[in-house]
């Protein structure tokens, strides 16, 4: 059951209403950034009060919600979040990806390929590619407007010169559905090529700047590159030491007082279920 | 003055989503729930209008639905701005697609603010010619029968130089959806 003294989701229901509007032309001009009317919620911006907004603008009594921060289920975050949607829906909530109709996520996109039908909701702390490079909002929408991102690809172009490679290992910017230049949210750029043709519908919000895009599923999506420099994926040259996954985005953990280190999947649902898995072959 | 939504809050979310998942993938069919009313629109407008339209939203009505007890319906349940001038609605609904007006006649957005378009929800039977989509939300394509006339379609056509403006249409069968986004490239057989 949901507490009776909120509204069901916390938003009232006109807030939820200009929020789908806002989220189906979203939706209908693939990576385009729509300005919304964002709301406080009672939690600080950095908390994701974008995606949440998204969220609770999308949720159902049908639903099973996953939150992850990091690729985990258990920090702080994610699970502030998690009670806050137990306590204002009363709807189930999951730590398995494969369960999830909605994943609401901080930085990184789950390892277990996402499905039709899964909504994925992003939070974003800052929604513009351009405002790094160009801080006149006019100029930047302009840009976007008449699809002119010359001066991305210049500063892209500058980082490899000067330092042989693209800087931004996260946040790495994408060309959507070939129009418009768009920010993945601080997800490592290991996580850019799930973005590509995914079979789920992917939502990003960002409160504090007010801004709402998506990419519907089977949308293309490429990360910025250069025919002498093509966009490329971190590697590591260990295995994750707890499931063996060589495919995975992995997190350095100190495991114990001497400060013996190893790698491990940052996806704990991910690692969990191969673990599960193996147990259950020996 | 009859009912709406049984339980408005829940109702409207599980609309919203059916919606959200026609504009998400095109030519996918999804139903709404019934909704127990006399009223000259399809069931699946009515749903649609009381999911998404309220006060700070204009509505565009074709001459056959506008009607007193529509208009008192809406005014009541929706709190609709009600236009008579199609470039000012944020939504329109079409019941009569043989009267459609001309697709230009409505918003598509600016360069800078495409989001400014009209949404058109056109009453239609899902029969006739088989057309095959493409685009953003379909994988490989789908066949299927719109049941929109050729001088719409061609209309239709004619507004994708002006990507990514554009008008965004939700097709309407009783209580059957199928949504139409500006990204989606229709060919008819
Ligand atoms: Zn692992």
């Amino acid at each position: 059951m949901s507490d009776p003294d909120y509204n069901f989701a916390y938003l009232d229901e006109q807030t939820k209403r200009m929020i789908r509007r806002s989220l189906l032309k979203a939706v209908a001009i693939p990576g385009y950034q729509v300005p919304f009317g964002s709301r406080e919620m009672p939690m600080p911006y950095g908390w994701g009060t974008g995606g949440i907004q998204l969220t609770a603008s999308l949720i159902g009594l049908d639903d099973t919600l996953k939150v992850i921060d990091q690729g985990s289920d258990d920090t702080t975050n994610a699970v502030s979040i998690r009670k806050f949607f137990r306590r204002t829906t009363g709807v189930a909530t999951t730590e398995k990806t494969t369960e999830a109709t909605l994943i609401q996520t901080r930085h990184r996109i789950p390892e277990t390929p996402l499905q039709k039908g899964q909504i994925l909701i992003y939070q974003v702390p800052i929604p513009d590619p351009l405002s790094f490079l160009e801080p006149r909002e006019t100029e930047a929408r302009k840009m976007h407007a008449l699809s002119e991102y010359g001066i991305m690809h210049t500063k892209l172009y500058e980082d490899i010169a000067h330092y042989g490679a693209i800087l931004h290992t996260y946040d790495y910017p994408v060309m959507v559905n070939d129009r418009y230049v768009m920010r993945p949210s601080p997800i490592p750029k290991f996580d850019n090529p799930k973005m590509d043709n995914m079979h789920a519908l992917q939502v990003f919000g960002a409160g504090r700047e007010k801004r709402i895009y998506a990419v519907p599923p089977y949308t293309k999506v490429k990360s910025l590159d250069f025919e002498d420099h093509p966009f490329e994926v971190q590697r590591w040259e260990n295995s994750c030491a707890l499931c063996g996954a060589d495919n995975t985005f992995l997190d350095e953990i100190v495991v114990d007082d001497h400060g013996e280190r190893l790698f491990a999947c940052a996806d704990s649902d991910y690692c969990q279920t191969r673990q599960a898995e193996q147990g259950g072959q020996r | 003055m009859q009912a709406a939504f049984q339980d408005s809050v829940h109702d409207s979310q599980q609309c919203f989503r059916h919606i959200l998942k026609a504009m998400s993938e095109p030519g996918t069919k999804v139903t709404l729930p019934s909704i127990d009313v006399e009223l000259p629109i399809a069931n699946a407008t009515l749903s649609i209008l009381l999911t998404l339209v309220d006060q700070s939203t204009s509505l565009w009505l074709d001459d056959d639905v506008r009607q007193r007890a529509l208009l008192d319906y809406l005014d009541f349940h929706v709190g609709a701005v009600v236009t008579r001038n199609t470039q000012d609605a944020s939504f329109a609904v079409v019941t009569d697609i043989g009267a459609i007006p001309d697709l230009t006649l409505f918003s598509v957005g600016t360069e800078e603010q495409p989001h400014g378009n009209c949404t058109l929800i056109i009453e239609t039977s899902f029969q006739g010619k088989l057309s095959r989509l493409t685009g953003p939300g379909i994988e490989n394509d789908v066949e299927l029968a719109l049941g929109l006339p050729e001088p719409l379609l061609d209309q239709r056509q004619a507004l994708s130089v002006l990507a990514p403006c554009g008008i965004d249409m939700i097709l309407v069968d009783g209580n059957d959806v199928i949504a139409l986004p500006r990204t989606t490239q229709i060919e008819v057989y």
